[in-house]
């Protein structure tokens, strides 16, 4: 049984008891009350750990995406070195026409 | 024998050796129309109000923790942590660290399409325009009296340069949105599988408030079981909110794949209908719904 199928039997414990509660008066009312709500803090706790093992595959996708916004950002660099490339033609160009004296 | 040239003819040659070669580049670079924009934006707004959506659901969820603690505090007497210790023995039950995390996993969403965004939309021509300013101001320089051909030159390249960014820009996307794709369906699949379990929490959490509201509710026909009834109600409304919210969430989370595949395929096809974003925002305005009646709580 993994913690999903956990949370949900043990809710489903908690709304039996909650059938018998009705039912009790004085002390055992008392009793099923603090019983249910161990129950539900026990269910929770099992929904808490259903959330952790996911953890994993979030990680996972989150490095794909992290990996991705890497890439562009280097997609940047290369288009923007375009930019450049023509700045280092225009200063060949300089760089020669102080030669020739132009 | 190396054979000296004049500068004009030094541009001249410039631009007849250039001629062949930017008609073949412009061949080669023609159908590079711009990406999508509009769809990147939209995208990047999608994942940032999804984002606002979890954050205001998992604030909520945290509250309604508190107000559990105090409902089930035991029959004792008061401690400093008595509504603050969430556990049960030695177990855990308080989920704002997993909450805490699926925040951060959504920023990491939101960073990249903002990364995408930037990308689609950046305007490289600014840089480019003045790259080639000072190209066709270095080459007329050279060449003053061949000015005419020079400025054709210059502006051959601009376009040339342009269309060169522009496809550079599309691959780019391309390569990364190929390669994001199957991330964004697992965390579709993710978002909704960890928000139907945090609604089960909240449900838990309801359903535990409203047996012990039970318990203490005040005689019928008195003005306290009207005051106490009024509070029953909006707390009650409150858990109701924090499950549509993250139903609502979830929803437009497991569209965005397919917003993301459709902007993607239009890389290729232009003409592609952009209808899976709207499917986005159709579910976004649902939850900015219950984001105000959660705010207002």
């Amino acid at each position: 049984m993994d913690s999903h199928d956990l949370a949900e039997a043990t809710t489903g414990l908690a709304s039996r008891v909650n059938n018998l509660a009705v039912l009790a008066t004085g002390d055992d009312s008392r009793t099923l009350m603090e019983q249910q709500d161990e129950l539900a803090e026990l269910a929770m706790a099992a929904i808490k750990q259903d959330l952790d093992a996911e953890s994993a595959s979030y990680k996972s996708a989150m490095s794909a995406l992290n990996d991705a916004t890497q890439f562009i950002g280097d997609a940047d660099k290369k288009i923007s070195n375009i930019s450049k490339g023509i700045s280092l033609v225009t200063n060949a160009i300089n760089a020669v026409k102080k030669v020739v004296g132009a | 024998m190396i054979r000296s040239h004049k500068p004009e003819r030094l541009a001249l040659l410039l631009v007849q050796r250039g001629a062949a070669l930017v008609l073949f580049a412009t061949l080669l670079l023609s159908g590079c129309a711009s990406p999508p924009i509009a769809g990147y934006d939209a995208l990047a707004k999608a994942s940032q109000d999804i984002q606002s959506g979890s954050s205001t659901a998992y604030t909520n969820v945290e509250q309604r923790l508190r107000d559990f603690a105090i409902v089930t505090a035991p029959n004792a007497p008061l401690s400093p942590d008595t509504f603050t210790k969430l556990s049960v023995g030695k177990i855990s039950f308080d989920i704002s660290p997993e909450l805490t995390f699926r925040e951060q996993q959504m920023g990491v969403l939101v960073a990249y399409t903002t990364a995408l965004q930037k990308l689609a939309g950046k305007d490289y021509n600014k840089d480019l325009d003045s790259s080639t300013k000072s190209l066709a101001g270095a080459l007329a320089a050279i060449a003053p009296q061949a000015k005419a051909i020079v400025d054709i030159f210059a502006t051959v390249v601009d376009e040339l340069a342009k269309a060169a960014a522009n496809r550079e820009r599309k691959d780019a996307l391309k390569k990364v949105m190929d390669r994001a794709q199957p991330a964004m369906e697992q965390l579709a699949t993710l978002i909704a599988s960890s928000n139907e379990k945090i609604a089960a929490y909240a449900e838990i959490m309801r359903d535990t408030y409203v047996r012990h509201a039970n318990a203490w509710r005040p005689s019928y026909g008195t003005l306290a079981r009207y005051e106490f009834d009024q509070k029953a109600a909006d707390a009650i409304d409150g858990y109701s909110l924090i499950s549509n919210q993250l139903t609502a969430v979830s929803n437009a989370a497991k569209k965005l794949p397919a917003a993301h595949a459709e902007l993607r395929k239009s890389l290729d096809a232009p003409e592609t209908p952009q209808e899976a974003i709207k499917d986005v925002f159709a579910e976004i305005q649902g939850m900015r719904g219950f984001y105000k009646g959660l705010e207002s709580k």
